[in-house]
């Protein structure tokens, strides 16, 4: 795996021998009102992008002789671009103090989204929460985290696991899921600000990357911006009021800097019923400048969070509760509402930092993390009692074949919130009956418990070798377990619970080992806080290495990345599984993988406002963990054929930076070979539990993008965006259909979609954008968004010949069997007012925002074919898709004071 | 200045009491009341509800007068063996109610005491079979549809079935020593059979077929069918041989009685 990287470097060597380049920029950033230095800004001249340092300083080498357009970047600063000309008499440009003003902060949250999926049917489909992409410099995707997050839309269709995330270079990318989480740091809003984002295969100076790109949040105290701020908001999404208070030091005289913020975000129900809301978060980071070479900083995170979620429904139960938030998981006990799935985490990050500057052109930084906690939800379980969620398929005037009855329970449905919602009080009741039978507790609250702990060390160096050639390179390691369990957290009057499968129970009548969730403790009286049902470790290791030679010519520049990547996983179980007493029960033997990844691009500069770029890369990655195990919760039997997924990626791009215009066109082509993809759901004809794994996923993302940002007045400013893409499955997958509890040998089936589309986001978007930025500080942003269609995420089961066998051909009943389902296409309005006031050295902010004025409540951002589906009598009405909407019209209101 | 770095001190002190003292109130979940009772009373019995309807006729007899009964529960649906039905008796007899739920005893336990609004429901003594052929039960309490009871939906059971108190003791049930002792006010109720015997002992009850039934006769030969579900929790149990007491719902169908043990508790006493 070396080789490629010599051999690059090699070539890169070799090309930088080319003409010298004398031309040089440089200045310092300053605040327009308070004099402040302002570090952490993006700075971009000719196509190179750098970050103004603790001093505000910022300084550029290698340019060509001509025109020059400095671009400075910052949130909550005005977009500033200043022209500067070096020529052979006057080859260094010095830009003095630069002054930036500031603008109304865009206040984004980084946990807005509220549904859970974790029905049982669809454990595996979390909804991609991918957190707000923030990048200075990029028009397209600054204007995609403000505008299209709100319907789903995804950049390039890509899952939140093909992006790396970092802060303060430490990776926080959960090893089993793949995903950041965003809500990790929800509420440190001002702990976020300074970010570097690449997107896509672009060089990063942190990190190799990964075809969504990759993003670094710096919360190096010494880097933020000198304050003491407090802040209030209003809102109706997700929680009501909003408080929060940071304190920053900036670097002092004595070489420290602290940094602390602390929030508390709160509510009894946003946009949905019954999604009460508790975050809180703080953050404490100290540094201390020990000389100009070494500085060292310890940080501390964490967004201790409670919450009740929201499920996502059918059609049919959303019009008879006549709201499309209709959300099914809560009731009223004794006439207080309670939600039956909470969720509750509390995962705080440590993060020791080193950074390390050896020379100017040469620094080393070294981060040090881990993260544990506590990450658990809680849901309804029951046992040989009827179902309790309202909206179960029975319960539903659908059911009913008589239209007279159906009529009838569609009027108690919307008469009798008991009917509609959880009936928590004959829960109780029948509990009750069962204590005094002395028979277990019918109905009980569990809370499964996935408690990670992540070890992480990273280094990596950047060094710039002449004004040509700059290398950069890392090494990582990660040290990853994930504990998965059951624990009873409420017995709902109930006396005791018992830990068996009452689906082994009822398979396996005459088998009391079979039944058994743990034979080293069977029949086990389950009492509140005890674990049960599963109880797994997940371990996982990685360490991996990667280097980077970027080359700036006058024309041209060049870079070339590789990486290598070694994987270690296995399971760890602590329950003997009654079904699975050899496959259960200890340490799995351990999957090895190793991967590499090389990167390509170069960028023509026609000159310094048009620039060409093109950038390729293939990557391979070992199978995630949680798409190797059939059933990791049951058992260690891995996925057939279990292989590394392959990805390749090309791109390229037209970019435009003039002062008062900027944009960007690309095109690209993004290939997935090799993906599995595993759901658990009840099968209709074998009547129990089964786990659905299917590989050979091939996908195909190609598109593109357009954005431009036209500077038409000093005062108004239009932005317009647009993804044009085509997500599409190219393969034919293998399913296997591996009943839970074996009762049945497992199956092998072909699935059919190839040149399906992939779900989960708008194929097609597109916003467009004024501002009016007035000379008084008084800003104002009207935005105009279009939303494509979003297909709906497929039951694979119904692409099978079982599906439509015994139907003729041209049976119109195999279109609507087989077809892909999608929404229709939306439009939505956001306006946002925001004012800056300075009051002696206080400065007030007071930010508006209207999401979505015209209340559209259509706006479908994510659905699901339900996994059940009836093979006797193929009516897919009868197991009818459930489906996400994005919230209507929203508010918030926020002031902030800062001194 | 001082009042400054004062100023600064209260504005942070007041915000985070503020934030402290301003949040919603999280305790426990009160636990409701779990013993249910009712303000209203019957004004019919079993036996004279049962006798709007002619067990002969295949029409159904919808009441659309405030009718209201009131019985014991005597079926536990816990084995499987009554299935989407209670059946309740006071003291002029017994009748079944078709409820759409396959775990009624978590709800309406054996011995627990309800009441019925009869009123919207229907009765009826004609179900069709899954093949399409009709049959004739005894009398039974449902919704009506189309030609046909059929049972309540679950989410519709609260607004017509109404628990008064908890769960108490069983009626005695009614003991016979002959079949041809029982008669037709008897169906619903539950019976006691004594030295009864099984004809095809050593089988088991129901090998998983849907024929559900198994002989059994007197100490004077007269046979009755004994009915046992192919899901029911004593289905692979051996048929005991001997002489023994069965205990169980006295049904009908197609115009022969049939007896419905609950559980293979109901079946005992049987000599080795």
């Amino acid at each position: 795996m070396r080789k490629p990287i010599l051999f690059f470097i090699f070539i890169f060597l070799v090309v930088a021998t080319s003409i010298a380049q004398k031309g040089k920029i440089f200045g310092v950033l300053q605040d327009t009102v308070s004099g402040q230095i302002i570090s952490g800004a993006q700075i971009i001249v000719y196509g190179q992008q750098k970050t103004s340092d603790e001093k505000g300083y910022f300084e550029f080498t290698g340019l060509p002789y001509g025109d020059m357009v400095i671009f400075i970047e910052l949130e909550g600063y005005e977009k500033t671009s200043i022209k500067a000309l070096i020529s052979e008499s006057n080859p260094a440009y010095d830009a003095g103090i630069v002054k930036i003003k500031h603008s109304a902060l865009q206040e984004l949250d980084n946990s807005e989204a509220t549904i859970s999926v974790q029905d049982l049917e669809d454990e595996n489909k979390t909804q991609n929460i991918s957190g707000p992409l923030h990048s200075a410099n990029d028009v397209f995707v600054s204007g995609v985290s403000f505008t299209l997050g709100t319907g789903g839309f995804r950049i390039r269709g890509f899952d939140s696991e093909n992006s790396m995330v970092y802060i303060n270079g430490a990776s926080v990318n959960n090893a089993e899921t793949g995903r950041a989480k965003w809500s990790e740091w929800g509420g440190l809003n001002d702990a976020v600000r300074i970010k570097t984002t690449v997107s896509g295969l672009v060089p990063a100076e942190f990190s190799f990357g990964d075809i969504g790109g990759a993003t670094n949040i710096d919360m190096r105290p010494s880097k933020q911006r000198k304050q003491i701020k407090v802040s209030y908001a209003l809102s109706n999404k997700t929680y009501t009021h909003r408080t929060m208070a940071t304190y920053s030091s900036g670097l002092m005289d004595n070489g420290w800097a602290i940094f602390i913020t602390a929030s508390r975000r709160w509510g009894n129900g946003g946009f949905v019923e019954g999604t009460f809301y508790d975050a809180w978060s703080y953050l404490m980071g100290v540094e201390k400048k020990l000389n100009n070479k070494h500085s060292l900083a310890i940080t501390c995170f964490a967004a201790p969070t409670t919450r009740g979620m929201q499920s996502s429904s059918v059609q049919e139960a959303n019009d008879l509760a006549e709201t499309n938030f209709y959300n099914p998981n809560w009731g009223f006990q004794n006439g207080e509402l309670r939600n039956a799935k909470v969720s509750t985490m509390h995962e705080p990050y440590l993060i020791f930092n080193h950074y390390w500057a050896v020379n100017p052109k040469f620094k080393i930084n070294t981060a040090i993390s881990y993260t544990f906690g506590k990450n658990g939800s809680t849901s309804l379980n029951w046992y040989n009692a009827a179902d309790p969620r309202p909206d179960y398929y029975r319960y539903l005037p659908s059911y009913q074949t008589d239209p007279l009855i159906a009529t009838d329970v569609a009027n108690q449905w919307k008469n009798d919130v008991n009917t509609r919602q959880v009936n928590w009080d004959k829960l109780y009741q029948i509990n009750y009956l069962s204590n005094l039978s002395g028979e277990q507790a019918h109905y009980v609250i569990e809370e499964r418990r996935n408690d990670y702990k992540q070890f992480n060390y990273s280094s990596h160096t950047n060094y710039e070798l002449s004004d040509k050639l700059k290398l950069s390179g890392g090494v990582e390691y990660k040290n990853f377990t994930g504990e998965h369990y059951k624990t009873l957290s409420d017995l709902l009057g109930g006396n005791y619970w018992v830990d068996v499968d009452q689906f082994a129970e009822r398979d396996f009548q005459s088998d009391t080992n079979k039944l058994q969730n743990d034979l080293n403790n069977p029949n086990r009286v389950i009492k509140v806080g005890d674990k049960f049902g599963y109880d797994y470790v997940a371990h996982i290791n990685s360490e991996s290495g990667w280097a980077q030679a970027e080359v700036t010519t006058a024309q041209l520049d060049y870079y070339a990345a590789a990486s290598i990547v070694g994987t270690q996983f296995w399971r760890q179980g602590n329950m003997k599984n009654g079904r699975y007493p050899d496959e259960s029960y200890g340490s799995s033997p351990k999957q090895n993988f190793i991967n590499f990844g090389v990167k390509g691009g170069i960028t023509y500069k026609l000159n310094g406002r048009h620039f060409i770029i093109a950038s390729t890369g293939y990557i391979t990655q070992a199978p995630l963990y949680k798409n190797a195990y059939i059933s990791p919760r049951i058992r260690e039997t891995l996925v057939p054929d279990l292989k590394s997924e392959r990805i390749f990626n090309a791109e390229m791009s037209y970019i435009v930076r003039y002062p008062k215009i900027k944009g960007r066109l690309s095109v690209y082509q993004s290939m997935f070979w090799d993906q599995n993809e595993i759901n658990s759901f009840y099968h209709d004809v074998y009547r129990t539990y089964v786990n659905h794994v299917m590989t050979g996923i091939n996908k195909t993302h190609q598109g593109i993008e357009a954005a431009l940002e036209v500077k038409a007045t000093s005062t108004i400013s239009v932005t317009g965006i647009a993804a044009l893409g085509n997500y599409r499955y190219t393969s034919r997958p293998k399913a296997l259909i591996s009943v839970d509890n074996g009762s049945v040998a497992d199956v092998t089936n072909d699935i059919y979609i190839k040149n399906f589309y992939v779900s989960g986001t708008p194929q097609s978007a597109a916003s467009l954008g004024i501002k009016y930025s007035h000379p008084k500080y008084w800003f104002a942003n009207l935005n105009f968004n279009y939303f494509d269609i979003v297909y709906m995420d497929f039951n694979p089961e119904r692409r099978t010949t079982t599906a439509v066998d015994g139907l003729l051909p041209g049976d119109s009943r195999i279109a609507g069997i087989i077809e892909q389902s999608h929404s229709k296409s939306q439009f939505t309005i956001d306006v946002s007012l925001s004012k800056s006031i300075k009051i002696k050295d206080y400065f007030i902010n007071i930010n508006c925002n209207v999401n979505n004025i015209l209340d559209n409540q259509n706006l479908i951002t994510n659905g699901y074919e339900q996994m059940r589906f009836d093979f006797e009598t193929k009516n897919i009405n009868k197991f009818p898709p459930k489906y996400f909407y994005g919230f209507g019209r929203t508010y918030y209101f926020g002031v902030s004071f800062r001194f | 200045m001082l009042y400054r770095k004062y100023f600064k001190i209260i504005v942070l002190s007041v915000f985070l009491i503020s934030v402290v003292l301003s949040g919603c109130v999280k305790g426990k979940f009160d636990i409701p009341p779990v013993i249910p009772s009712v303000n209203f009373t019957a004004n019919t019995s079993i036996a004279q509800l049962k006798a709007m309807h002619d067990p002969n006729s295949s029409k159904i007899d919808t009441i659309i007068t405030d009718i209201i009964i009131q019985g014991i529960v005597i079926s536990n649906d816990s084995c499987g063996n009554c299935y989407k039905y209670i059946n309740i008796q006071d003291t002029s007899g017994g009748l079944t109610i078709q409820i759409d739920n396959g775990t009624l005893y978590t709800v309406y336990k054996p011995g627990q005491k309800v009441l019925v609004k009869c009123k919207g429901l229907g009765l009826g003594s004609e179900i069709v079979s899954s093949s399409g052929a009709a049959h004739k039960v005894m009398t039974q309490l449902g919704r009506p549809s189309r030609f046909l009871i059929t049972t309540i939906p679950d989410v519709l059971k609260s607004d017509y079935i109404f628990k008064d108190g908890l769960p108490g003791e069983l009626p005695a049930p009614k003991v016979v020593t002959a079949i041809n002792q029982l008669n037709a006010n008897d169906l619903g109720v539950l019976v006691k059979l004594t030295k009864v015997q099984f004809t095809n002992a050593g089988a088991v009850f129901n090998i998983g077929t849907s024929f559900p039934v198994t002989p059994m006769t007197d100490t004077t030969g007269t046979e009755i069918s004994v009915y046992a579900t192919q899901y029911c929790c004593f289905a692979k149990e051996i048929i005991p041989a001997g002489k023994g007491t069965v205990v169980g719902i006295l049904s009908s169908y197609d115009n022969a009685y049939q007896f419905i043990p609950r559980d293979i508790h109901d079946i005992y006493g049987f000599a080795k």
